[in-house]
Order: C-alpha cells, then structure tokens, then sequence
C-alpha cells in the first residue's frame, strides 16, 4: 500500500506566490465562500486581485459584520452598509448572482432592500436569504414572480403581503423561520404558489397572525414544522390554532408542536421518516383535541423510523390510543415516555409488529404521586419474540414498574442481542443477552 | 507503485504522474477523476493514463481521498453516518499547510473532482477569512504592488470592507 510521504511545511516549495497562480475562476470560486465584505477587502491583496471579486457569484451581505469594533465610529470611514451593498452590487460585473444573502439591522430602508432585491432577481438570483429586516413591511413585486428562484429563506420581521399573480415556478426550499403574514390566505397561497417545492422548514412566531396554518403542496417531500420552541406568546386558548396538512407525497415529517389544537393531516402513504413531538396544552382533556392527536398518528402507520413523544399525560389519551393502527413497517422506534405513560410503549408494542429497534427515553413525571402504569400484555407481543433485535432504556430510575418492564423484554425478547440501559445520571450499566 | 496488490477481478487503471511515478487505481477511484472518465468509458485507457500537471506527492494524496471516499460510499452504512465519517476525515484531510492545500486545489480543478475541488476552496477560504490583508499576504507570499497613494484609493472606495 502506497504511503504519502511526510510533508514538512515549505519542503520543496521556495517562497512564491502560488495562490495568485491560481485560474481567476478558482479564485473567484474560493472568494464565494466568504461573506462578501471579507471578498471585497481581498482587493487591496495585489493588482491582481483588485477586481476578482467582481466576478464571484454568491454575495453575502452581513451588516453587523465588523472586524474591529473600535473602528464603528472612526469618523474618517463614513461609508454606511448600505452604500456598500449597493456599490458592491454596481460593479458586480458578472451576469448572473447564484445566492444573494442579505443581514441587515436598522439602517436599511425598504427602497435599499427593494433595489437590492430587483437587482439580483433580474440576475437569475436562485438562492436568496433575507433576515432581519427591520422595517420592511413589503417585498418588491417582482420578487413574487421570480422564475429563477430555487431556494428561498425569509427570516424575522419579514412580513408576507401577496399580491395575486404570485408564483415560484422553480422553488424547491422554502424557509420560513418567524414570518409574520398578513393573514391564513396568505400563507396559504404563498405555500401553493411553489408548484415544485420539495422541503419546507417553518418556524413560527408567537406574533405571525396565523391562526390556520393550511399547508397543501401535492409534490412536498421534507416537511419540518417547529411551532412554538418558546409558546409563552401563544394563546392557545383565544385562538384555536389548526394544522391542516394536504402533502401526499411526504416521505419526511419533523413536528415539534405547542401550538396547535387541532390537527387535520391528509393521506401519508409515501412517508418514510417521521418525528413528532407533543405537549401538554390547556386542551389536554379535551376529546376533540385527543381524537384528532390519535387520527394523526394513526396516519403515520406507513413509517420505517418513528420518533416520538408525547407529553400528554391524562388517563384519557391512554384510553384513545388504542384506536391508531398497525405499523407493520416500523424497524426503528425511538419513543419518550413520561413515567406514567407506560401503556404508550405496550400500545406500540402491540402495533409495530416488525420492529428491530427500539430506544426508549424516560422523561421527568411531572404528577406528584407515582402511579404504576405497566400492564404486562398476556401475550408476548410479535415483534418482541421474532424481530426486536436492539433495545435501549434511557432514563432509568429503578422504579418497580421499569424494573418489570425490563423483566419482560429480557423474558420474551427471543432474538435480542443487546439491551443498554442508562440511568438518569448517564451512568451505563450495560447488560448483554 | 502498489506492493500488495491482491488479484482480483476489480478493473484497475495505470495513472502517470508529471515526475513519471505510476499509480495503480480500482475503477472507483478512477472514475471520480471527470477529466478521465471519458478515457475510461471508451476503453482508452492502457497502457496508463498520463496525468500531466500533478506531482506524484499530490497525485498519492488524491488517490487517498478518492478511495476513502469511493469506500465509504460503497460501504453499505446509513446515509447519515456515511456522512459523519467523511465529514471527519474531509476534516483531517485538509489538516496540511497551504501549499499543499493551493496543489491540492488546483489538482482537484484540472482533475475535476468537485468535491475535493469544493472541499479544497472552501479551506481556502476559511484561511483567508480568519487573516487580515497583511496576515493573508504574508501566509501565501502575495507581493503587495500597489504604490502607497494607489492602496489608499481601493481601501477609501470600499471603506465598509475595511471596517
């Protein structure tokens, strides 16, 4: 086998401007990775490289981006971001921007973002990120209507105003993280003016003015909704939030949810990978809510691998789960339980016939007297004693019911090779079968 | 070149460097060089490919990556740890001094192999964005050839680059 020979810094390089000898659209692929400024600032290296970044095809714009902070207020650099944005975006000789990045505080006004924005659609701009614009209420026209556009991420204080003739005939990722929108119609038909959009990321805010979140896209694959990480601006209870989900060609579903109340997700036949997190909500014991949760799941029953956790911890949400069905394609279930929430695991013991893997987390019981909640089944279920091959247990206490459920997996697991168990201080204490 | 070479059926391919030293590769490995896969696919490949602008030190460096990589892929793990494992040896590749790094670019370039060609770039970039102009300067021996007045105009026209 042939080795490398050690190389020993300069060994055989006399000191020479090897970067400099590089094709022009090497360097200019190099300067595409930097932010823009950084690109810019290259031009004073050598006469060579006063105008190479001219030519680099991804421009990234970052107004709190500073090299030296003491320098902010030098009275002698009196150029505002702004001014350089758009004089960067002057000389840009090449005719095409691929990315358009753009960060920018408070010293951007609307007609700045709109030039900008013009500029690089009537460049065929196919990635553009805008964040943090404050104080642009609109986005230009033409923006609502750009052919070239396939990937698109609009971040904070963007607010969606759209106009009729809206559409993205070439959008595949849209990213929506804290975008407020004028109402549930426009965020309705923002979504479906994506006539190809295969991922969408939302992430909302407590302050976006969505009550229907009505997400229907025939040709979506990735799906990745976080609704709420921080739910205290919410008001579940003034408004009834609802996620409607039309997208039968999903094979990846992420729903981290603290928002909604109400659930109405369409057929999932091509789903593959799902992850879903629940919480307690004022509706906990309200059957609507619970029914709609069950429906839900039960339409995941396609899905290879399942994360799932579901903070629901009311003696109700036992009793209907009962209804989901079979999950004859579960190998790999990774499932959270609050430690009363044991019949969760028996339920999807019992439905996943198939399953290979299986990891469960226990999380910190919030009810202040400890209920037993194991019932061991009569009957060993089928994917214990013919497939369940690796288990994990994260999270134990040494409670009698863990105790018992361990027993069982042990007793009936028949082709189990390994069973980890961790305990809550990440102790391992690994036994192998 | 390659002292354990097992007889296998696996095609393999003859790769020259400038200096004239031979490189035995599996096809995996070839095919990721673009600029050849022509030669390959047409059955033109014998007796051995001369491979004109890359040293053998680099060329031996190339063909690591391009056989962890073929490797890896063809490894049968999952997608997501087949990525992590790459990730870390992309990591500890580029792990070299700069000029290394600067062969290993312009290889990847007249190779065309755009991962390492992204990978490569994307390093070079990283070095240049944690210097400042006279640090960058200094580390690839670029000769500043701007007079003092000439210098001062590029800085004052771009003031915010400088900020």
């Amino acid at each position: 086998m042939y080795k490398a020979p050690e190389t020993s810094r300069n060994q055989g390089f006399p000191l020479m401007d090897r970067i400099s000898k590089l094709p022009d659209s090497v360097l200019c692929h190099i300067l595409s990775f930097l932010p823009t400024k950084h690109a810019v600032a290259t031009s004073v290296l050598s006469t060579k490289w006063q105008f190479l970044w001219t030519n680099i095809l991804n421009l990234d714009f970052d107004s709190s981006l500073c090299f030296n902070p003491r320098n902010t207020e030098n009275s002698k650099n009196k150029m505002s971001f702004p001014e350089f944005v758009t004089r960067v975006l002057l000389l840009h000789n090449s005719r095409c921007i691929k990315t358009l990045r753009l960060k920018c505080g408070g010293s951007c006004e609307r007609r700045h973002v709109d030039a900008w924005i013009s500029t690089a659609i009537s460049r065929n701009v196919e990635v553009l990120e805008l964040c943090a614009l404050i104080g642009v209420d609109r986005l230009p026209h033409r923006f609502f209507t750009c052919k070239t556009l396939v990937d698109l991420k609009l971040e904070n204080y963007v607010t969606i105003r759209v106009p009729g003739n809206m559409c993205f005939p070439s959008l595949k990722k849209l990213q929506l993280i804290s975008v407020s929108y004028d109402n549930d119609e426009s965020f309705t038909e923002l979504i479906s003016a994506c006539l190809v959009l295969h991922e969408l990321i939302i992430r909302r805010s407590e302050h976006d003015y969505l009550v229907l979140c009505n997400i229907s896209s025939p040709v979506l694959k990735s799906l990745k909704l976080i609704f709420g990480s921080n739910a205290s601006g919410f008001k579940p209870y003034l408004y009834n939030y609802k996620l409607k989900v039309y997208a039968p060609a999903l094979e990846y579903l992420h729903l981290d949810d603290k928002v909604s109340m109400d659930f109405s997700i369409g057929e999932l036949t091509s789903l593959v990978e799902a992850d879903i997190h629940l919480y307690d909500n004022e509706l906990g014991n309200d059957n609507q809510y619970l029914d709609s949760v069950v429906k839900f799941i039960g339409k995941l029953s396609q899905v290879k691998f399942l994360s799932l956790s579901i903070n629901i911890t009311t003696p109700l949400m036992s009793a209907t789960l009962f209804a989901i069905p079979l999950f004859h394609n579960l190998i790999k279930l990774n499932l959270q339980v609050a430690c009363c929430q044991w019949h969760l695991l028996r339920t999807l013991f019992d439905r996943a016939d198939n399953l290979e893997v299986l990891v469960f987390q226990k999380t910190t019981c919030k009810l202040t007297t400890h209920q037993a909640c194991w019932i061991e089944p009569h009957q060993a279920p089928t994917s214990l004693l013919s497939c369940l091959r690796t288990v994990k247990f994260l999270g134990f206490e040494g409670m009698r019911d863990e105790f018992e459920i361990v027993r069982f997996i042990l007793e009936n697991g028949k082709v189990l090779k390994s069973m980890e168990i961790y305990g809550i201080r990440r102790l391992p204490i690994q036994r192998k079968v | 070149m390659s002292s354990s070479t097992e007889l296998t059926e696996k095609k393999v391919f003859l790769l020259k460097s400038l200096d004239g030293v031979i490189f035995e590769v599996e096809e995996s490995v070839a095919v990721q060089l673009e600029v050849i896969r022509e030669l390959i696919e047409g059955d033109c490949a014998r007796p051995f490919i001369s491979l004109y602008n890359v040293t053998s030190e680099i060329l031996a460096l190339v063909i690591e990556y391009c056989k962890h990589h073929a490797e890896t892929c063809s490894g049968g793990t999952s997608a997501t740890i087949a990525d992590e494992d790459l990730k870390t040896f992309d990591n500890e590749f580029m792990n070299v001094d700069e000029n290394i790094l600067l062969e290993l670019c312009s290889a990847a370039d007249y190779l065309d192999i755009k991962s390492l060609f992204e990978l490569t770039c994307r390093t070079l970039a990283s070095l240049i964005k944690d210097r400042t102009i006279i640090e960058v300067r200094k580390m690839f021996n670029v000769e500043n050839d701007f007079s003092v007045v000439e210098e001062k105009a590029v800085r004052k026209e771009f003031a915010w680059a400088f900020k």
